[in-house]
């Protein structure tokens, strides 16, 4: 199928289709609005996309970017309609139906709503897109889980612009928090409710609110800036990674 | 007097030392120079400008090149959105301490920029919301949805928004520095954050010009610190007696 856009009608279509969704789990989800006229429009380029099976974040993400290569990045960041069409496209990799029912989640996780400072982050399928943009490397926190779900992890660093600005802080929150032995985020640090020296979600924000008043964050290393978060960091630094890359299809080599 | 120990290093630079002209678009530029006092900065200090506008947390960022050899930036196109933008320079150490701000420029606005006051306001499209605050890192901006028409221009100088909005806004405000981030020191004349702004700004309503609570008050006393803000803010603007008045027109045959 063609790649197009949902306008403000084929958005509505959507949403009441989430919305039958929730009222009737075993339902089956209409793609007719893909190729609705009415309800879409072009987007100015032919561009194919084919039904795919995603194993994670990662694979949803490189097949993201290399379909929208042709596009720019600015404007496919702020595409509404791109973004919600492919949803729908993709709709049974990011809402799978589990024993024939599916769990739908609020409309921001599927409707991308860019200019909303509360939601922009939570979309499931333009996240991992955007993260692969801003983190080629150092980004396996983020996109080893699978693409229907929203870690916490991804979701406290994503909505915090002052942190993802800095240009190394990928690498330090890869370095600060992966467990190489689990091959995941480390326990315990992103609990809400518990507050845990180091952690990511509540003492390492602060601390960088505090730095940045005196250092310029964005001309450091990661090395330079874990030195300077302090010992209660520095005692959770992961091993440094290995040099040799893996190969794209296993997450682990996402950290370059 | 209290006196303030700066314990960072950090010098303040004088806003008048850095000049900026944006010009409309599109494509929308700007322009700028910088007059640093060299003998402050050690060579090798380099110097980057940041660019904001109010409602935006879009921040662009030049570097500008070593503070002993600035020249002027020309015409460089502006790339965040905002009516109001506005400009942050430092100056960085890039050898004893690498990477520490040796001077900072905040808040500085472009020649010619009219003063918004303390609220920015900005259109957006916000769905079926009338208008929302947004606490951004920079500013608190009052978002006015683009739809209908004239409800921006009523936001700016209506009546029904005075009465209606303007109070509440302030409380909220104060309420998300004092109850909510619990942040901030108005007394710091070197904060030029948003809640540092806004709470002297709420100490200069105060019927008793006090200082607001700090953080380890109860909230019963900074929720009555804030209602004395507001009741004083409304009692200075008769909001509700320009409404009155335009109720009492309209209710004439």
């Amino acid at each position: 199928m063609i790649v197009r856009r949902f306008n403000a009608s084929g958005i509505d279509a959507f949403r009441s289709t989430l919305a039958r969704l929730r009222e009737e789990p075993t339902g089956s989800v209409d793609h007719d609005p893909l190729s609705d006229g009415t309800l879409t429009e072009p987007i100015g380029r032919e561009i194919k996309v084919d039904q795919r099976a995603f194993a994670s974040k990662f694979e949803a993400a490189h097949y993201l970017r290399d379909l929208l290569s042709g596009l720019d990045d600015r404007r496919v960041a702020e595409d509404g309609g791109l973004w919600s069409w492919l949803t729908l496209f993709f709709f049974d990799q990011v809402c799978p139906a589990r024993d024939g029912r599916r769990t739908v989640r609020n409309d921001y996780h599927y409707i991308f709503e860019p200019r909303s400072a509360l939601y922009y982050y939570r979309h499931l399928l333009f996240l991992p897109w955007r993260i692969l943009k801003i983190a080629p490397r150092h980004n396996r926190l983020f996109l080893n889980g699978p693409l229907a779900s929203l870690e916490k992890v991804t979701e406290e660093v994503m909505k915090r612009l002052f942190l993802t600005r800095i240009p190394c802080m990928f690498e330090v929150l890869d370095l600060l928090y992966w467990d190489d032995r689990r091959g995941k985020a480390k326990v315990g640090i992103a609990s809400p409710r518990d507050v845990r020296p180091g952690d990511l979600i509540h003492r390492l924000p602060v601390r960088i609110r505090q730095l940045e008043k005196t250092y310029d964050l964005h001309s450091l290393s990661a090395d330079q800036l874990i030195e300077l978060l302090g010992d209660e960091f520095r005692q959770r630094p992961a091993a440094r990674p290995p040099t040799t890359a893996g190969t794209p299809d296993h997450p682990a080599s996402a950290t370059g | 007097m209290i006196k303030r120990v700066n314990f960072t290093g950090r010098r303040r630079i004088p806003r008048e030392r850095v000049r900026v002209e944006v010009t409309d678009g599109p494509p929308r530029t700007f322009s700028a120079s910088f007059t640093p006092d060299k003998e402050r900065f050690p060579v090798g200090a380099v110097v980057c400008l940041e660019v904001m506008a109010a409602g935006s947390n879009q921040v662009q960022r030049i570097e500008w090149g070593e503070v002993d050899r600035l020249e002027a930036i020309r015409d460089r196109a502006l790339e965040v959105e905002g009516r109001n933008v506005y400009f942050r320079l430092k100056v960085i150490d890039r050898s004893g301490q690498y990477g520490r701000i040796l001077g900072i420029a905040d808040q500085v606005r472009p020649v010619g920029a009219q003063a918004e006051g303390i609220l920015p306001i900005e259109r957006r499209d916000l769905g079926e919301e009338a208008w929302r605050l947004d606490f951004g890192e920079q500013d608190v901006t009052l978002l006015i949805n683009e739809r209908p028409n004239g409800l921006f221009e009523e936001a700016r100088s209506g009546c029904w928004f005075h009465a209606l909005v303007y109070p509440m806004v302030l409380r909220m405000v104060l309420e998300r520095i004092l109850l909510v981030d619990r942040s901030t020191d108005a007394d710091d004349p070197d904060d030029d954050g948003w809640p540092a702004r806004w709470l002297r700004f709420g100490r200069s309503l105060h019927p008793e010009r006090m200082a607001p609570p700090s953080d380890d008050e109860t909230p019963e006393e900074k929720e009555s610190w804030i209602a004395a803000v507001v009741d004083q803010f409304t009692r200075k603007h008769k909001p509700l007696g320009q409404l009155s008045a335009e109720l009492a027109e309209a209710d004439e045959p």
